[in-house]
């Protein structure tokens, strides 16, 4: 089996490319990716007048306002243009947790996610073969114990299988040093459109302010909050040892002692990172793994279209 | 105290606490690992309910070693038994009934200033002490009247012996046949089967019990008789006032004194007390019968009615140690009789009718004192406020006329009757000034005597004070006078006049008048039997007092007699009902009377006479705004036989309550007896109904737990 097709299920790729034609019908592309750019400048669709400022491009003036009103102006355009992505995927220990993976597959033919990682890796892949589909390009970075891999970013259908590759390398393991990749991520990839995908699990939450900075330069960037239903619901009620899946350590206890007490802790956890993610400028979707995949992806396209 | 169980194998089942306890240590064990993500959410979940679920955790184990506990010792039948009392023979499950006697007796002294009273009190409450949780009991308080304390039988104990700590011990008699009868009747209304009746008591009874023969069979009276030793008591037995037979003569007070329980061989000193400072203090000297006398003479009698008490000095029964009464001094009334016809024959004397009527006879309790002069040798009138003259068929008053006016604008009263030697017309001239009324004529009904007199007198109107003594009879002897003869006044009244009392056929027959600070009455007819039968009538006597008290202006006190302590003694109240009326006795204390409940002699009875002491009657009066007008002082004394000490034996006892213990002198209810009452209790609702609480509890925090 191809390595796309073991994180991407076939249904699942049908899917994908009945959804990338639709985005075609919407959106005329060519050598161009379909998507827009986020900066504003030169390009082929009017966006707004402005007043000429000294300094600015004589080419832009609008000599035809100028000849009926005296009025200076430039014309501003969004340019259409070839977008990147990059996807940070968090391969962590953390992210081996899963309680859904036994469940019946969905009526598309779709099975659901083993894990965490499972769910997380195949939203990448979906992702990355939305944007290459569309003749953008894609890179993945994967953080884990181990430390950052870091796939170039390219084109083509050839760089899906790189990317799934890459991806079923390795399994979750160690704790990630999320902020450290995120930041060195984006010192390379100032323009591109930024997806990080984890369950933010991470003690150190710097990644966020490097994704803040990268927002404030005009740039977009997205966490997925990837979150397994038992981590919210903990339906747990008799004497447990629980073992931490990133090496920090074991904790035996009763769950019906704190389950009422760790469900607020965990939804305080959750309903922070949130407002921390818009307080930010970053665009925040919270993918719990018993829910339909292609769902939060279409929220997801739909959101940027 | 002790727990027995019917049971006792089942104890075994006590092993059965090694399962919670051993759940408790053993209870945490975990069924599976699981792999996580979020072991730091759990750990700061941990830390905050650790502490409670420990706490909780402990809760569980001690309630659930407590329900398996009482469930097995459920299983065992446990009962408690306790030791009730030293009293064997007390039946645990029979009513406890303590009579104390409050009687004067009790405040004999056993020792120093401990009495008999307080020996009472202490028994008692060694009792309550002594007796069984959940026995019914009850307190009685007896002396001259039963009291029932607290709510009568209970099993309340504490509620007992406050009431017991509260009680006071009183002064009057020793009323054993109506507390025995109060017990009785207590017991039955409380359902009681069997009864313990405990009378505490020093022995002295003055009412004993009799006709009880019906007394219930499981009600045994046990007598406590808690003097222990011959108490040594003198006591002032009797005090007779003499009068001198004018007034002005000094009186004399003869006093008699009793020693009980001893003869004192050295004189012991009387002191005469009198209101005001006076004492005089004279040696008894007691005879071999215990009795001793005293005369002590007052040359200057008080004035009025005074305060006066015998006293001896202090021994072991001091609350009878003074004899209260009243002095009644110069308070006697003075009245002169004026006869204007004397005849040869006493009884021929227009004022022989008049003079026994006031004044009987020596031994009379009356208190007016008559003097009879002839209308000739009178020479003048002197007196004033508080002297009376009855001017009776006197033919010419005019050489007096001055003077007697004078005498009744100074206070002094007039009583005027007529007869044939009064000629209308030289009254009319001489006594214009004084008469509510001139004179007519001389009319003359029937033959013209009393015989077959068709003419009697009307209803008297009996809310006047001179006629309230007829409220409660005689008002009917009024129509049956028979008058032949009256004089006719004119219709037309003297300023301040009023008719009093008319005849049958509306004459005027008495008539009053108003002159100066005194009153004359005037009586259309003789106060002889020549016109009238009405000296002959039993109203006569009465109107004749009353009359000579109104007129003195000087009201006499009431003698309501002396009144042995707790007894009741009927007092008048103001004829108007709506003026107050009240008591102060001698701690001073004012206790009012109802008006509203007066009899129809407008008097009420006053029982509040718990003290030994003067007691003095007041009437609300708008002249003396503050102290009121006294209007009566009676003594309240100490029982006599309450101060003989004697006790009742065994054998009267005996033959008056079948079946009654007799504990003899100084016996006390711990010493007798001694044993041992064993209670038995079952402990299964106590211990189902902690057990019910118990796994309540249990419940309860594993359901928060869970």
């Amino acid at each position: 089996m191809d390595p796309v097709s073991r994180v991407l299920a076939p249904e699942l790729q049908e899917q994908l490319k009945a959804l990338v034609a639709r985005a075609r019908a919407l959106v005329l592309g060519g050598g161009h990716g379909v998507h827009r750019s986020r900066r504003l400048g030169g390009g082929s669709e009017f966006s707004e007048y402005r007043a000429y400022a000294p300094g600015d491009d004589l080419r832009q003036l609008d000599w035809r306002v100028l000849g009926r009103t005296d009025r200076q102006v430039v014309k501003q355009y969004e340019s259409d243009r070839r977008t990147d992505v990059q996807l940070l995927l968090d391969r962590s220990g953390s992210m081996a947790f899963g309680t859904t993976g036994g469940r019946a597959p969905t009526p598309w033919g779709v099975p659901w996610p083993d894990s965490k990682w499972d769910a997380a890796r195949t939203l990448a892949l979906a992702l990355a073969f939305v944007y290459l589909r569309q003749g953008d390009r894609a890179g993945l970075t994967l953080v884990d114990g181990g430390g950052t891999v870091r796939l170039p970013t390219r084109g083509g259908q050839g760089q899906l299988a790189e990317l799934a590759r890459g991806i079923l390398a390795r399994d979750p393991a160690g704790a990630a040093p999320l902020s450290a990749s995120t930041e060195e991520l984006l010192i390379r990839s100032r323009r591109s459109v930024v997806v990080v995908l984890s369950d933010l699990l991470a003690e150190a939450e710097g990644w966020l302010e490097a994704l803040a900075v990268h927002t404030a330069r005009g740039r977009e960037a997205w966490v997925i909050h990837v979150v397994d239903p038992a981590e919210i619901a903990f339906p747990y009620d008799e004497p447990t040892r629980f073992i931490d899946l990133e090496g920090a350590g074991e904790l035996g206890l009763n769950p019906r002692e704190l389950a009422r007490i760790y469900r607020r802790e965990f939804a305080d956890f959750l309903d922070r990172q949130q407002r921390a993610c818009l307080d930010a400028g970053v665009h925040h979707l919270r993918l719990v793994t018993d829910q339909p995949l292609d769902a939060t992806l279409a929220g997801f396209l739909a959101e940027r279209a | 105290m002790s727990v027995a169980f019917a049971a006792p194998w089942m104890m075994l089942g006590l092993l059965l606490l090694g399962l919670p306890i051993a759940a408790h240590l053993t209870g945490y064990r975990e069924v599976r690992r699981v792999d996580f993500p979020t072991l730091r959410f759990l750990r700061a979940s941990q830390l905050k309910v650790r502490r409670r679920t420990r706490l909780e955790a402990l809760v569980l184990l001690v309630l659930r070693l407590l329900a398996i506990g009482l469930l097995v010792l459920l299983f065992c039948r446990p009962s408690l038994s306790w030791t009730a009392t030293a009293l064997a023979g007390l039946d645990p499950d029979a009513t406890t009934l303590i009579l104390v006697d409050v009687s004067a007796s009790m405040d004999a002294r056993l020792s120093g200033d401990r009495t008999v009273f307080d020996e009472a009190v202490e028994e008692a409450g060694k009792l309550l002490d002594g007796l069984a949780d959940g026995t019914p009991a009850g307190l009685l308080a007896f002396g001259g009247s039963v009291r029932t304390l607290g709510l009568g039988i209970t099993t309340e104990r504490s509620r007992l012996r406050r009431e017991l700590e509260e009680l006071e011990r009183g002064a009057g008699s020793t009323d054993l046949d109506g507390a025995l009868r109060r017990a009785r009747e207590v017991l039955r209304d409380a359902g009681a089967g069997a009864a313990s009746i405990f009378v505490l008591t020093d022995g002295t009874t003055t009412a004993m019990p009799a006709g009880l023969d019906d007394w219930p069979e499981g009600y045994t009276v046990r007598y406590h008789d808690l003097l222990g030793r011959r108490v040594a008591n003198r006591f002032p037995d009797d005090s007779r006032v003499r009068g001198g037979q004018r007034r002005g003569e000094g009186l004399r007070i003869d006093a008699a004194a009793r020693a009980v329980g001893g003869v004192p061989e050295a004189p012991v000193p009387l002191t005469l007390t009198l209101e005001g400072g006076v004492e005089v203090v004279g040696d008894l000297e007691f005879g071999d019968d215990g009795r001793a006398e005293r005369s002590f003479a007052l040359p200057v009698p008080p004035e009025g009615q005074l305060k006066a008490a015998l006293e001896l000095p202090e021994d072991d029964l001091p609350i009878d140690d003074q004899l209260p009464f009243v002095l009644a001094g110069d308070s006697q009334l003075e009245v002169l009789l004026v006869s204007g016809d004397g005849g040869s024959n006493p009884r021929e004397d227009e004022v022989w009718y008049l003079d026994k009527a006031l004044q009987p006879g020596p031994g009379s309790p009356s208190r007016v004192r008559p003097r009879v002069v002839k209308a000739e040798e009178l020479r003048r009138v002197s007196g004033g406020r508080g002297d009376v003259v009855f001017l009776c068929n006197v033919a010419d008053p005019g050489a007096l006329a001055p003077e007697l006016e004078a005498f009744v604008r100074r206070g002094g009263g007039l009583f005027v009757s007529v007869g044939n030697r009064v000629d209308p017309d030289v009254w009319n001239d001489a006594m214009g000034a004084l008469l509510p009324a001139s004179f007519t004529e001389v009319k003359t009904r029937g033959r013209g005597t009393f015989e077959q007199a068709p003419m009697g007198l009307s209803l008297p109107p009996l809310d006047e004070e001179e006629f309230r003594a007829f409220r409660t009879g005689g008002a009917g002897v009024f129509a049956r006078v028979g008058f032949g003869k009256v004089i006719g006044t004119a219709p037309r009244l003297a300023p301040d006049s009023e008719v009093l009392l008319r005849y049958t056929d509306a004459l005027p027959a008495l008539l009053e008048r108003r002159v100066g600070k005194g009153r004359v009455v005037l009586f259309t007819s003789s106060i002889d039997d020549d016109w009238t039968d009405f000296p002959l009538r039993s109203i006569f006597v009465s109107i004749v007092h009353q009359f000579a008290r109104g007129l003195s202006g000087t009201l006499l006190l009431d003698d309501a007699g002396s009144v042995e302590v707790g007894g009741a003694v009927s007092l008048p109240v103001p004829p108007d009902l709506v003026s107050a009326a009240w008591v102060v006795d001698p701690a001073g204390r004012e206790h009012r009377l109802d008006s509203g409940a007066a009899d129809v002699e407008g008097r009420v009875a006053f029982h509040a006479t718990r003290l030994p002491g003067h007691y003095s009657l007041y009437w609300e009066d708008r002249d003396q705004p503050e102290g009121g007008r006294l209007r009566a002082l009676f003594p309240v004394r100490v029982p006599a036989l309450e101060s003989e000490l004697q006790p009742a034996t065994s054998e009267a006892l005996l033959r008056a309550v079948p079946g009654l213990i007799h504990h003899g002198p100084g016996s006390s209810v711990a010493a007798d007896e001694p044993g041992e009452v064993v209670r038995t209790s079952a402990l299964a609702p106590a211990l189902l109904l902690v057990l019910a609480l118990a796994l309540l509890g249990e419940a309860v925090v594993a359901g928060r737990r869970a």
